[in-house]
């Protein structure tokens, strides 16, 4: 040919890395998570969502025929990736009629669930799909602590049972966790359990105020001395060490090439920055994701815009979430407490391990909190002292 | 390969089109493809509708290329995404 022939060219491995930068920097729609429904099967205590019982009758979700006009929009887009998530998706009843659909234009599915409603008819079902993997939400190896957690009697037995159907119909699994106190010394036997499960193990340490502004989650949330114990369990600290950030960077990729739809039709930037940019049943989503003023705010919010942050010491070994400051702080720009505390986790245990010096500094203003009230959502220091620095 | 045969992707495949390059996710493995532009253009004509010959014409018409040289390339490269089950070869009479 004259012409370069027909070629796969994916023996670069940073070709698709170079493909999905591109879209962020383009600002193109790539990646969605959608909450289809706000029902779910358990009543987990520390829920960030206000869930509504599994058979509650919520004629406000988008209809059927609206989701489907949702993703022949989102395809005409060139969004590839969607997540189907609730609440508990399932729980939804049209859910194969959504999944299906999604499924025929193309998308690469994720499902979030919880497992309760997982049959082998059902498995059988998203196994038709080839999601590119099922997570489901695992607290425990001990069927009473998971029990406790969901406030669902049998989740456990009900939930393994899908880890497990799933894998014999070849479906890719994933045990998401979030780590509370009540299940962060499980850390090893919940990654052991994963592997026998089939599945990959995917842990989160961070519990949220509810989205209505609920605090009773963060009861939930680990102490400092569980984070310490975790990172010295977990992390590889030589990573932290090597890690740089840029002034000018973003702290992470929000506004770039993703979003959340909640079941009502709203648009957010991401799950926990709640902050709306429009409604897909006014507005098309090419519009909300090419007009919307939000996407531009947020997309500003690099490190030197953050009039706490830049100056910290505490950068580098630092997972700031703006969601969080906006939620917990109600200031996009201030310092996210709770991620704070976390970073002051990171560098005691790269200080107990030798990797950074012992008077690193603690950064001023965690030195001023330390000396003030501590709010009950700040727990993660209310029942540890800050360390000594 | 059956020349009237119908390549349509396979069941397992999540695809766009990017900046001109198809990205072709097989969700099984977990494998991503991306293809050059001549590649891009096969795999949009592959929805099940049209035949390889059929294909092969269209590359024929639409690139610098001989119309035996278009075949063959086409033929190749659907044998190729045959074998990663990225597509499937509907029959000429289905």
């Amino acid at each position: 040919m004259s012409v370069e022939g027909p070629e796969r060219l994916d023996q670069d491995p940073n070709l698709y890395n170079q493909i999905v930068a591109h879209a962020r920097q383009q600002h193109r729609l790539f990646s969605v998570h959608w909450e289809l429904t706000y029902r779910c099967t358990e009543r987990c205590s520390h829920c960030y969502l206000d869930v509504r019982p599994a058979n509650a009758t919520l004629p406000e979700e988008l209809n059927t025929a609206e989701c489907c006009r949702v993703l022949d929009e989102l395809a005409a887009l060139g969004t590839l990736h969607l997540t189907f998530s609730g609440g508990e998706a399932l729980a939804r009843r049209e859910f194969f009629t959504i999944a299906e659909y999604a499924h025929a234009k193309r998308f690469l599915l994720r499902l979030f669930t919880n497992g309760i409603l997982i049959t082998p008819r059902v498995a059988a079902r998203i196994a038709a799909l080839h999601p590119y993997a099922v997570e489901i939400s695992l607290y425990s190896t001990h069927a009473e602590t998971h029990d406790r957690i969901t406030r669902l009697p049998r989740s456990f037995e009900l939930t393994t049972r899908a880890f497990r159907l799933l894998r014999e119909r070849g479906v890719r699994t994933v045990m998401k966790t979030p780590l509370m106190r009540e299940n962060v010394r499980e850390y090893h036997a919940l990654k052991t359990f994963a592997a026998e499960l089939g599945a990959q193990f995917r842990y989160d340490i961070t519990i949220t105020a509810q989205d209505n502004g609920g605090l009773a989650p963060l009861q939930h949330r680990m102490t400092y001395d569980d984070l310490v114990w975790l990172f010295r369990e977990a992390i590889d600290p030589n990573l932290w060490v090597a890690r740089t950030v840029k002034p000018a960077a973003r702290t992470c990729a929000i506004a770039q090439s993703a979003i959340v739809i909640d079941p009502y039709g709203n648009v957010f930037p991401c799950v926990q920055t709640r902050i709306p940019a429009g409604n897909v049943r006014a507005q098309s989503l090419r519009a909300i994701w090419e007009e919307s003023p939000v996407w531009q705010e947020l997309g500003n919010l690099t490190l030197d815009t953050l009039p706490v942050c830049r100056s910290c010491e505490l950068q580098t070994v630092c997972v700031r979430c703006h969601g969080l400051a906006y939620v917990e702080e109600a200031d996009l720009r201030a310092p996210a407490l709770v991620n704070c505390g976390e970073a002051l986790a990171r560098r005691q245990v790269l200080v107990e391990k030798g990797l950074l010096p012992a008077d690193f500094p603690i950064p001023a203003h965690l030195r001023e909190q330390s000396s003030l009230p501590i709010p009950e959502f700040l727990s993660v220091f209310s029942h540890s002292e800050l360390p000594h620095g | 390969m059956d020349l009237n045969s119908r390549p349509a992707p396979h069941p397992q495949v999540a695809a766009r089109v990017v900046d001109g390059s198809a990205v072709i996710v097989l969700a099984d493995g977990g494998e991503v493809n991306v293809l050059n532009p001549v590649g891009t253009r096969i795999w949009e004509l592959c929805d099940g509708s049209r035949s390889v010959r059929q294909i092969a014409e269209i590359i024929a018409s639409e690139f610098d290329v001989t119309a035996e040289r278009a075949l063959q390339d086409t033929e190749e490269f659907l044998g190729q995404l045959l074998q990663s089950n990225a597509v499937e070869l509907k029959n000429a009479a289905g």
